[in-house]
């Protein structure tokens, strides 16, 4: 293969990967506290995305307002799911599995109400909102959604490094992750650490919902994204936010390598064959911790 | 436990009180509204008038109400409304007015076969417009089969109005080109008009139109001794191309044959721009509305080319547009004009069944229509069930807008 293809197809699964890692991240979050899979995730990445693309066309709001506007419904919608769907449940300490199926009904439900307003066409981000589409380095090309995308990862990631190591709350989430039980038990108020944790993972969800929605056309499906995000979380470590996005960069680019190589039809297949044997070999992925019980 | 008991009850609340807000579900079929009137003085009527309720004509509807696909099949609705209220105000047909039952297919194969049964079973409608997605329309034909009503739609899929052994099916009729004659059309065209030697083509493989258009595409092109160069493949949901485009772009095509769905569209057309891609870009009759602007970035759709239904520019449509206009608040598609055909062919069955409104006589009626004058041309109902000889509009985007080449067969330009 020709030396700039390669160089360009690494680009292009490089840009691929900062989205998935923003998702995986989000939704590795709430797996470090909880211990379960929340597919909810999606549903707060479609909602975030469609108030982005309103406060963009019915506001006619800038780029970075927008961006603000989606982390903040990413954040409310999170914290709400949290109230109505998981507290109850943990609260009545209930069996990892009810916290899956939850997750995976609300985001069924989330996705119904967004068909019901949005159903009827697709939508796009105005295109006026990012006025260079594309930034040109010799023969190849990059978009500027793209290099957003990279710039907000790795912000994103080294301010949420900064907040779990530096900050009490951070600390605190990070205690809560090891164990939530003895956390409360040391006088951390519990349901402030999970409501926290997921106003985080909800901003994030936002941020990578608008990011997406830049360069994707909008439909109430667009947060089944969120299942690229699990992938990268399985194979990254369950546990490890840092595994989860290396993951999820290394995901981009064995999609867009398999893509060029066999085929679109072939390389969802490969891929869940990576991953089935990731669960059977070291089911704590690359860096993760094992886990006696999780969903 | 109270507590437990409290959050629960608010959540069914609120799930209530969303689906209270929700338009019309599939489970409810919308039934268009029409006006009784007097039929001697055409005014409503009065207290001491007494006036016999109408006898209705009932037209089965099989659309996308909802679903990323309603952009496409909510035309056929608005046009058949639109047909209907004509017919009817002008006292309907044999004196029997028409009203429309519409089920939601959600762009579900299995939604779309309950709904057609329902309709047929249930309402006993003796015809319906069906829908322009091939593989509802693939769904259904065998069906219809079993239950004997006829469709006319358009499932432009050869394999939605016809049998692998090549018999058309019996109950399924296509309003419009198939997508083995629009591809094959779009095939002629980029040979003689732009000079198209070594096309890339790029489509959905899980898409039966998609490939469908694409395979008669490139047949076409190498009929005349072109060739396509490569050929990649994407997956229903796909929104990034770059990798497929990427590996087009480095074989240097003089162009890049593109047929999907109006999701992906601007998108193929956006990321073929920004890696750079300058050459011809070349679709199907999904273009519009989502690749003209302001949804695309008029820099990249400027070399797109793609057939059309109609001839948008044409002066006998805009009454009709304006009209369209005005009612739905939206712009008409090319879906709008060939699903007014196909209701019209729908009309012309009905008007010649007279009294006898049954299927049988429907179907038979469908079979035999000659000299249709439609929006699309003047044509007849083949006997593979598909317009004879209709040509397509060549249309180019110029400044992020639609214009209007010339007519095309593929023999070639129609004068």
């Amino acid at each position: 293969m020709e030396f700039r293809l390669v160089l360009q197809q690494i680009i292009n699964g490089l840009s691929l990967g900062a989205i998935y890692s923003l998702i995986a991240v989000g939704f590795a979050m709430i797996f470090n506290i909880l211990k379960f899979s929340n597919f909810a995730h999606g549903g707060v990445l479609g909602f975030s995305a469609y108030a982005g693309f309103l406060a963009a066309t019915k506001l006619g709001l800038p780029l970075f307002p927008v961006i603000l506007v989606g982390m903040l419904t990413g954040a409310v919608t999170a914290i709400i799911i949290e109230f109505i769907a998981f507290r109850w449940i943990r609260k009545r300490n209930g069996q990892l599995v009810y916290f899956f199926v939850t997750s995976i009904t609300m985001l069924m439900l989330l996705q119904q109400i967004l068909i019901i307003y949005f159903g009827k066409a697709f939508d796009y981000y105005p295109i006026t909102l990012i006025k260079t589409k594309v930034v040109h380095l010799g023969e190849l090309t990059i978009a500027t959604n793209y290099i957003l995308t990279l710039i907000a990862t790795v912000l994103a990631f080294s301010l949420l490094t900064w907040v779990l190591k530096k900050t009490k709350v951070g600390i605190a989430i990070r205690a809560a992750s090891n164990d939530l039980v003895a956390t409360g038990l040391m006088g951390i108020n519990a349901d402030f650490i999970v409501l926290a944790t997921f106003a985080v993972s909800g901003m994030l969800g936002g941020l990578s919902g608008v990011l997406y929605g830049l360069s994707a056309s909008l439909t109430p499906q667009i947060g089944q994204i969120v299942v690229k995000g699990f992938i990268a979380s399985v194979l990254g470590g369950l546990g490890s936010l840092t595994g989860v996005a290396i993951a999820a960069f290394a995901l981009g680019l064995i999609e867009v390598f398999l893509i060029a190589t066999i085929g679109s039809g072939l390389s969802p297949v490969v891929i869940f064959f990576i991953m089935v044997v990731f669960l059977l070999v070291r089911p704590q992925g690359v860096a993760g911790q094992s886990f006696v019980d999780k969903a | 436990m109270k507590k437990f008991y409290k959050i629960m009850i608010a959540a069914f609340v609120l799930m209530f009180l969303i689906a209270a807000c929700t338009p019309a579900t599939a489970d409810e079929p919308v039934v268009e509204e029409t006006e009784v009137v007097a039929p001697e003085t055409g005014e409503e009527a009065s207290e001491e008038e007494v006036v016999e309720e109408p006898e209705y004509i009932l037209i089965g509807n099989l659309q996308d109400e909802t679903g990323g696909m309603a952009v496409l099949s909510t035309p056929l609705t608005y046009a058949a409304t639109m047909k209907i209220e004509e017919i009817n105000a002008a006292g309907g047909i044999n004196g029997r007015l028409l009203k429309l039952v519409t089920y939601d297919t959600r762009s579900d194969v299995t939604e779309a076969i309950n709904a057609y049964t329902r309709m047929v079973e249930q309402d006993q409608v003796p015809v319906v417009l069906g829908p322009p997605i091939s593989n509802i329309g693939i769904a259904v034909a065998p069906v219809a089969e079993e239950l004997q009503v006829p469709i006319v739609g358009l499932f432009m899929v050869e394999s939605a109005f016809k049998q692998e052994s090549g018999e058309p099916w019996t109950y399924m009729f296509l309003g419009q080109n198939s997508d083995v004659t629009q591809g094959s059309i779009m095939g002629q065209y980029s040979y003689d008009q732009l000079n198209v030697r070594r096309s890339a083509l790029l489509y959905n493989n899980q898409n039966s139109y998609s490939a469908g258009i694409g395979m008669a595409y490139k047949a076409q092109l190498e009929a005349n001794g072109a060739e396509v160069i490569i050929e990649e493949t994407y997956a229903w949901g796909d929104q990034d191309f770059r990798a497929q485009l990427t590996k087009i772009i480095a074989e240097d095509p003089d162009s890049i044959f593109f047929p999907g769905y109006p999701a992906e569209i601007p998108l193929i057309l956006a990321q073929a721009y920004e890696l750079g891609y300058e050459g011809l870009m070349l679709s199907d009759n999904s273009v519009p509305p989502t690749g003209l602007s302001p949804n695309t970035d008029p820099e990249a759709n400027k070399n797109c080319y793609y057939p059309y239904g109609i001839n948008p520019e044409d002066p006998e449509l805009q009454a009709w547009v304006a009209e369209y206009e005005e009612k739905f608040g939206v712009a008409p598609l090319a879906q709008s004009f060939s699903g007014a055909d196909a209701f019209g062919l729908i009309v012309t069955a009905l008007e010649a069944c007279g009294d006898d409104i049954s299927s049988e006589c429907i179907t038979a009626e469908l079979n035999n229509i000659k000299g249709y004058e439609g929006f699309q041309g003047t044509f007849d109902m083949a006997a593979d069930h598909q317009p004879s000889s209709l040509p397509m509009a060549m249309m180019k985007i110029v400044d992020g807008a639609q214009v209007f080449d010339m007519w095309y067969l593929t023999s070639g330009a129609v004068e």
